[in-house]
């Protein structure tokens, strides 16, 4: 049963997949995308339901053949697009970079493969381990990743109409999109770290793919950058890879895990390198920022669920064996500040999709800086945020993408006063970002327990990681609300509010993630014994209790359901009592004669008609990216640098 | 628990009205006024409660509320000595629905306070949560009921940090940025521009639960009995009334900067003290 259900989690996508590549015919597609979505939400729920973890599983040995073939074929294909791109548009750092990134991990692995080691390929006994962790991420990949894909079928169905393509590109954009999903459900479930590597390759090509989907300069551009940024992570693979095994003679994921020796730390700094590049974490942070030019559900899978999530997956994953030394110390900086860099550069921008890249950027460095840090309560902080963090940014990005099908326009200041003219998407949106935002929501009650823990930490960095962590979460706090100021910023209107016709594969999918967001957050507790509190216990000892459904940690408490009432109370208590009348409505003041009331226009010097302008903040001159960018990657490649000085010492 | 609970929704708010009262009194004797009697406050909000409603839009006045009932969970959750880091955050709430608030009438004045507001927050909320990470590392425990012996030896950077997040959230001079405490300057009265009657006296009533919780959070720092933390409280107060009768208003990026440098920095040596020379 299990091991059919790895099978299945694993390669139906690349199944349905290929289905998709050779289906001409969009309804036949949808149908193939339809039911992928339902097989890996169906067996993700049940593998949660009938396995007993953590359990190994071993494959039969044609698979490590199969894998070992298929990683030379990915690294010629990868070789392939930087000598094609090179003879067409001459030299240029992106395909130079790709092309040498691509030799150095080539030729040192195919060293490592033929003449160092023992057997070809080098087989791992169990070739897959699967604990609460994993199964975690098996969870979000296949349902929420399920999701998105579902919202991306009509999406570029009106993607399409509105380029004015004469034959569609869909076939290709679902054959990258659900093959994702398989090769997220290897990355989590592998053991082998040469298989791990190998999926963590799939990804960085679905990626790469995906980015460029549209074809424009631009996109091949930023597709490129997403290629050889993330190679920079396969040679740290590479590298992690001959150095684990010249160390402790094996590539198990979980013996190096749960036997730490201190001393032997390099190996998995070049894992956190891999792991950090693919999170694009400062100074990465560029090709996640330049993969806004992908249609919107390419966003929404890479920031939610898939490609960044892997990266802080294996920091969480591999955090257990650098537990107490000072690579732990340095990674806990590096993450904090990314985490108060991003939120930063945020504030300055007014594009929507590059204000919710710059959010996951700095979450993603939250989750690092927790596995950092390293105690019981960070790791439960950290995988608390990438659960919640999946669900709202994902919706998030869907949400955006509904917006900009409506306004066509990715500009904040497009979006003034939307709350009336499209109330139901944007209602959805504000409540996404409150639950990224907020108290008592999942992603707040991870940011508490990332904090306590951040304060209890032992470390002498303490005090620096705690200066990135209030400085980020206070810089998160007026980026997101100044966005919701504009939404809500409407012009006066007697009129009720008319919803926007209901669109079932634009709303189902938003509307079950909101309510997952909420639902989730209310039954944290329940959430954290099933789910959160066995993956921790895989290895630490769990120190959180949920006695009468509060969070209860050794040294605080958070009481999430009596917070809901009072938001509830909010949201009731003011319905019931405040009744407006339209006689009682006046226009606001504008230090002039208002011209009408509905009309954002007054009267000023000699009676003429001034239209009122209004616009958030953006702070441009004082932290824009043209002023700090450039600082943040230079201290962040130093924290980097010293990072493995430390190792090395 | 019960006694507690109620006591503290219905006794804060004459507590703060009065300590508006006074607050007025001593501010107009130190303008050289004789100003109104103590018990004003309690005047005007009755009377705001009983005039007709003048609106722009409705969410403003859904957020009203939503700000004042966070305000009051952070009471109730103070007095009952629960996590002093989430009470900050529940705190933070209740400004964001505020903002929110603000920010849904296209009014240019309640919008520009709106945008100062959150500034404020940029400004004060670090020193806050610092504060809490402090107060911790001492007790070791977020939980205020942990609290037991005087923190003020070892805390004093802190409590001067405290000292300026105080001013802002007093909304005194010279951090009166997002609503200028006396209307008819350039931004009117900001953030508060577009509420009258009933809603501004919502907004003015969350004002005491607020100012009340904010110098019972100052009082943890002497928790030798319940005297010196009360005595310490006012004695913050009265400085800020000083500090606020003394300065005028200055602008945003000053505040960020003073505060920042000032507040964040004494809150962070402080911290580092903490660590290399033990608690």
């Amino acid at each position: 049963m299990t091991a059919s259900l790895i099978g299945i989690a694993i390669l139906f996508p690349f199944a349905a997949g290929f289905v998709c590549l050779t289906l001409k015919n969009h309804k036949a597609r949808a149908g193939v995308v339809f039911l992928s979505a339902i097989v890996l939400i169906a067996t993700s729920i049940l593998f949660f339901s009938q396995g007993t973890f953590p359990l190994g599983y071993t494959p039969s040995h044609e698979w490590d053949m199969a894998i070992f073939v298929l990683d030379y074929l990915l690294m010629a294909y990868f070789l392939y697009l930087g000598l094609n791109d090179f003879f067409r548009n001459g030299i240029k750092i992106r395909n130079v970079s790709t092309i040498g990134l691509v030799l150095v991990q080539a030729i040192s692995l195919a060293l490592f493969e033929f003449s160092w080691a023992p057997e070809l390929p080098i087989t791992v006994e169990p070739a897959l381990f699967i604990d609460h962790l994993s199964l975690i991420m098996c969870l979000i990949i296949c349902i929420i990743g399920s999701l998105i894909c579902i919202y991306g079928i009509k999406y570029m169905q009106d993607h399409e109409k509105h380029l004015g393509l004469e034959k569609t590109k869909q076939n290709w954009f679902f054959f990258y999109m659900v093959m994702f999903l398989g090769a997220m459900n290897g990355i989590v479930f592998a053991n082998n770290i040469l298989w791990l590597y190998f999926f963590w390759e799939v990804t960085t090509l679905c990626c790469y793919a995906l980015i460029r989907h549209d074809e424009t300069p631009e996109a091949i551009e930023s597709g490129f950058r997403a290629l050889w940024m993330n190679l920079i992570g396969g040679v740290g693979f590479v590298v992690a890879i001959i150095l684990a095994f010249n160390s402790y003679g094996t590539l198990s994921l979980i013996t190096l895990i749960s036997n730490p020796t201190p001393f032997l730390l390099l190996p998995l700094a070049f894992l956190f390198l891999a792991a950090l590049t693919k999170s694009a974490q400062v100074p990465f942070q560029g090709w996640l920022l330049g993969a806004m030019v992908a249609p919107v559900p390419v966003s929404a899978l890479l920031h939610s669920s898939t490609m960044v999530k892997a990266g802080v997956y294996l920091a969480v994953r591999i955090a257990p064996a650098f537990w107490g030394t000072s690579l732990s110390a340095m990674i806990a900086v590096f993450g904090g500040f990314t985490f108060m860099a991003a939120a930063i550069l945020a504030i300055s921008q007014s594009e929507a999709k590059r204000v919710l890249a710059y959010s996951t950027i700095s979450n993603l460095g939250l989750i690092i800086l927790c596995a950092g840090i390293n105690t019981p309560l960070a790791i439960t902080a950290a995988i608390m945020l990438i659960i919640f963090h999946a669900i709202s940014k994902g919706l998030l990005f869907l949400c955006v993408g509904n917006i900009e099908h409506n306004i066509w326009s990715k500009n904040i200041e497009d979006m003034q006063g939307l709350v009336r003219r499209l109330p139901l998407i944007t209602g959805i949106t504000i409540a996404g970002m409150i639950s990224m935002l907020l108290a008592p929501f999942g992603v707040l009650i991870s940011k508490w327990a990332a904090i306590e823990a951040a304060g209890a930490s032992a470390s002498l960095l303490s005090p620096l990681i705690l200066l990135f962590l209030v400085i980020g979460s206070a810089a998160t706090t007026v980026f997101w609300v100044k966005w919701i100021g504009r939404f809500l910023s409407e012009v006066p209107s007697t009129e009720g509010l008319k919803m926007e016709p209901f669109s079932p594969l634009y709303h189902t999918p938003v509307m079950l993630l909101i309510g997952g967001a909420v639902v989730l957050s209310i039954l944290i507790a329940p959430v954290y014994n099933w789910l959160v509190s066995p993956a921790v216990g895989t290895f630490y000892l769990t120190t959180v209790s949920t006695q009468s459904w509060f969070f209860r940690s050794a040294i605080g408490c958070f009481v999430a359901w009596p917070l809901f009432i009072v938001l509830a109370a909010a949201l009731v208590v003011p319905s019931l009592f405040v009744k407006t009348k339209p006689e009682r409505i006046r226009a606001a003041y504008m230090c002039g004669e208002n011209v009408e009331y509905d009309t954002p226009q007054f009267r000023s010097v000699a009676d003429d008609k001034f239209e009122l302008q209004l616009g958030g903040v953006y702070l441009e001159e004082d932290l824009g990216e043209k002023k700090l960018d450039k600082w943040f990657k230079v201290i962040a490649l130093i924290i980097l640098l010293v990072l493995f000085v430390v190792v090395l010492v | 628990m019960a006694i507690i609970f109620i006591a503290a929704i219905v006794v804060t708010p004459f507590i703060g009205g009065l300590l508006r009262g006074i607050d007025r009194k001593l501010t107009a004797h130190m303008q050289g006024r004789i100003g109104p009697p103590i018990q004003q406050p309690f005047y005007d909000i009755i009377k705001l409660f009983s005039k007709s409603q003048i609106i722009t839009t409705r969410s403003p006045l859904l957020l009203v509320y939503g700000y004042l009932l966070f305000i009051v969970a952070a009471v109730v959750l103070f007095a009952l000595k629960q996590d002093l880091l989430m009470l900050i955050l529940v705190l933070g709430v209740a400004d964001v629905l505020l903002v929110m608030g603000s920010f849904s009438t296209r009014s240019p004045y309640s919008q520009i306070g709106s945008n100062r507001e959150l500034l404020q927050m940029f400004s004060y909320e670090p020193i806050l949560i610092l504060a809490s990470i402090a107060i911790y590392m001492e007790t070791g425990s977020f939980l205020i009921s942990r609290i037991q012996q005087p923190l003020l030896p070892t805390l004093w950077p802190v409590y001067l940090a405290l000292l300026i997040a105080l001013i802002i959230l007093m909304r005194k001079s010279p951090f009166d940025i997002s609503a200028s405490e006396h209307a008819h300057q350039e931004i009117v009265r900001g953030i508060f521009t577009e509420y009258s009657g009933l809603y501004l006296g919502l907004i003015e009533l969350a004002h005491w639960y607020e100012l009340v919780l904010v110098l019972a959070v100052i009082s943890l720092l002497w928790t030798a009995g319940v005297w010196p933390g009360i005595l310490l409280a006012l004695f913050s107060w009265f400085i800020v009334l000083i500090i606020d009768n003394i300065n005028a208003r200055l602008t945003w990026s000053w505040m960020i900067r003073t505060s920042w440098v000032a507040g964040i920095g004494l809150s962070i040596l402080n911290i580092i003290g903490l660590r290399l020379f033990g608690g």
